[in-house]
């Protein structure tokens, strides 16, 4: 036995794809459901819930006879999509709505050949082709990166790659890919031509420059223009647009908030019963007089014709604003500003290299699952931050890459006493994050309540929808 | 994986990118399940960890201040969501005929001896095998393995020398029975 045996045998081990790709969108959906979440999860939950429906619709495809004779009639470009298990390309080419692309760039010794293109309502794709010995690069074999950017943006400020994604298949001479990305924009141009630059393919240099025509017909608007106030909570949500395309459709509503909190819609379901699911969002517009104001457009499943009303299921995500103290005692309170949760430290002190905190957690509901236990003994290690007080200011929310040598962010965190939420978590000084000339009262104490709080189900509520347009 | 790109994913995620997530932890799928296997032994339960771990990871991504870390934090979510459903089951299913005919040898390489091998993982103390998968497996020089663990790189070498002593004489118990 040696040691490449262990890894070969261990990369014997038959991995069912499907299946573990589907257990991971369940996780993620799990993630999206009734639990608290992170601060931006409005886009996430929602994207991953219309994936899964897409999953379903396309794999019912395969069961389905008719739409196999189908599918069987559809071009070559209605195969591609099949393959990649894109039930909007394969709709779309049905309706011969795929614009067909014959654009071939070789550089280094690699071609990239771009076969197709579609634009419907909010997703743009693109399909195509790389060929040649990809596999030298510094992937993985089997694995595709492209460093791209469109029109001419650089780098990551690139409004397309917000939300794009990648799918690989493994091809003849190489790998056929496609990318679906989010239209950035607030109005709709029904045809224009995106620049696409590929910089480098897995490592290997290019450019690689493409133009690329995008066309979408008859992208058709419901007037919705009806809106839900919730007192209580102090927000309002108003459903302005529903944008209808040949095999999707996008949702324009807009929140108001008192505070920076964040309002998921989690499904919709019409007068028939059909259910409607969420994805990217896109901000369209976002302001703050008298309250946060934020318009949204998200991707939504087609809406079916002939429907006279939605009922939209909203859930609120409470922002609290993080609990601060300068460590020059030992022993306070730390409170959750908008929830009853709160964290006493018993005690605060250095020993050798770490500084240990010992404290109660309080404002849990009585019986906590074990699972829940441990999802707050996890959470624990992540949430407090130690920062160097003179930089606290210089950290920005936006980028949570923190200032070297000034901040620590995590910490061991030991259960003392699960029934009375008693823990300790001690923090390295010494470790590869770390505080230089480390002084207790020159250090400031951060922590985040969020993830702590649950989403909450707010009422559902019903618009009526008009007629549309045959 | 270009790890430039592979950073700037996980920053995106920890902002709360929702695709750059799901492309990361599904970019690692065939690692996960795996790992999950070589605990768990059986299908239906690796799914189970898979599942959570991309639960508990998805819930905790935007604490994660380090992009350079992502693969060996996911690594520990991983390694902690597969020893809680152990523990949960207590009963654990050994390896059986089922994952004998699940497993593809190359031509090169004997079935039969994957199989002794991935038996043998099954059957080490938890903590040897955990730090065997992330030596042999995930590759991780010693110093990462430590912080997985969170135990001295000492205890490391440890594990890891005593952890490959009984797989050895089990292997070799077991290569002489199959003679």
């Amino acid at each position: 036995m040696d040691n490449k045996d262990l890894k070969l045998a261990i990369e014997q081990i038959e991995v069912p794809k499907e299946k573990v790709l589907k257990a991971i969108e369940s996780g993620l959906n799990k993630a999206g459901g009734i639990e608290s979440s992170p601060v931006k999860k409005k886009t996430m939950v929602s994207t991953i819930a219309a994936a899964a429906v897409l999953g379903i619709t396309f794999s019912s495809g395969f069961v389905n006879p008719t739409m196999n004779g189908v599918l069987a009639k559809t071009p070559l470009i209605g195969g591609i999509f099949q393959k990649f298990e894109d039930s909007m390309g394969v709709e779309l080419s049905k309706q011969n709505l795929v614009t067909e692309l014959n654009q071939s760039v070789t550089r280094n010794g690699l071609t990239v050949k771009l076969d197709s293109a579609y634009f419907d309502g909010e997703v743009v794709s693109i399909t195509g082709r790389v060929e040649g010995d990809v596999d030298k690069g510094h992937n993985e074999k089997g694995e595709i990166s492209f460093d791209m950017n469109f029109e001419n943006h650089k780098g990551d400020n690139d409004p397309w790659l917000n939300g794009k994604s990648t799918e690989i298949r493994k091809a003849e001479n190489g790998y056929m890919f496609l990318w679906k990305m989010v239209y950035p924009f607030k109005t709709f141009k029904e045809n224009f031509t995106l620049p696409v630059t590929i910089h480098n393919i897995n490592g290997i240099k290019g450019e690689w420059e493409f133009v690329i025509p995008v066309n979408q017909e008859n992208l058709s608007r419901l007037t919705v223009n009806q809106e839900k106030s919730y007192a209580e909570e102090g927000i309002k949500i108003g459903i302005k647009d529903i944008l209808v395309a040949k095999a999707s459709s996008a949702l324009i509503y807009e929140t108001v908030f008192k505070n920076e909190d964040e309002v998921y819609l989690e499904k919709a379901i019409d007068d028939k019963g059909n259910v409607y699911h969420f994805g990217n969002s896109t901000i369209l517009s976002k302001s703050k007089e008298d309250g946060f104001h934020e318009i949204v457009r998200s991707k939504m499943t087609k809406v079916h014709p002939d429907i006279s009303s939605l009922t939209f299921y909203p859930s609120l995500h409470i922002a609290d604003p993080k609990a601060v103290q300068i460590l020059d005692r030992k022993t306070f309170t730390l409170n959750s500003k908008r929830t009853s949760l709160s964290l006493r430290i018993n005690d605060a002190w250095v020993e050798g290299d770490n500084l240990v905190l010992d404290y109660q957690f309080h404002g849990f509901p009585n019986e906590l699952s074990k699972d829940k236990l441990d999802l707050i003994k996890n959470n624990l290690a992540y949430e407090f931050m130690l920062v160097d007080k003179d930089y606290v200011d210089t950290i920005d929310p936006e980028n949570p890459v923190p200032p070297e040598s000034h901040i620590i962010s995590r910490n061991k965190v030991t259960v003392l006493n699960e029934k009375t939420s008693h823990y300790q978590s001690v923090f390295k000084l010494n470790g590869e994050q770390r505080i230089d000339h480390f002084k207790m009262e020159n250090t400031v104490l951060q922590f985040d309540f969020s993830s702590f709080i649950e989403n909450k189900k707010i009422a559902p509520f019903s618009v009526k929808i008009p007629r549309q347009n045959k | 994986m270009d790890s430039k790109e592979h950073q700037k994913l996980v920053k995106k995620a920890a902002k709360g990118s929702n695709k750059a997530f799901e492309q990361l932890i599904k970019r690692h799928y065939e690692q996960i399940y795996r790992t999950a296997y070589l605990y768990v032994q059986n299908e239906e339960d690796a799914l189970d960890v898979v599942q959570e771990a991309a639960y508990q990871a998805y819930r905790s991504i935007h604490s994660l201040k380090q992009p350079e870390y992502f693969m060996t934090w996911l690594t520990r979510i991983v390694i902690r969501c597969s020893t809680s459903v152990i523990k949960n089951k207590k009963n654990v299913v050994p390896l059986t005929e089922d994952i004998l005919s699940n497993l593809e040898a190359p031509a090169e390489y004997s079935k039969e001896e994957s199989v002794q091998l991935l038996k043998a993982i099954g059957g080490l103390k938890e903590t040897y095998r955990t730090a065997i998968i992330l030596f042999y497996y995930y590759d991780y020089p010693i110093k990462t393995i430590s912080d997985v663990m969170e135990i001295p790189e000492g205890t490391v070498k440890t594990y890891l020398s005593r952890g490959k002593a009984a797989l050895k004489k089990f292997y070799n118990g077991e290569e002489q029975n199959y003679g």
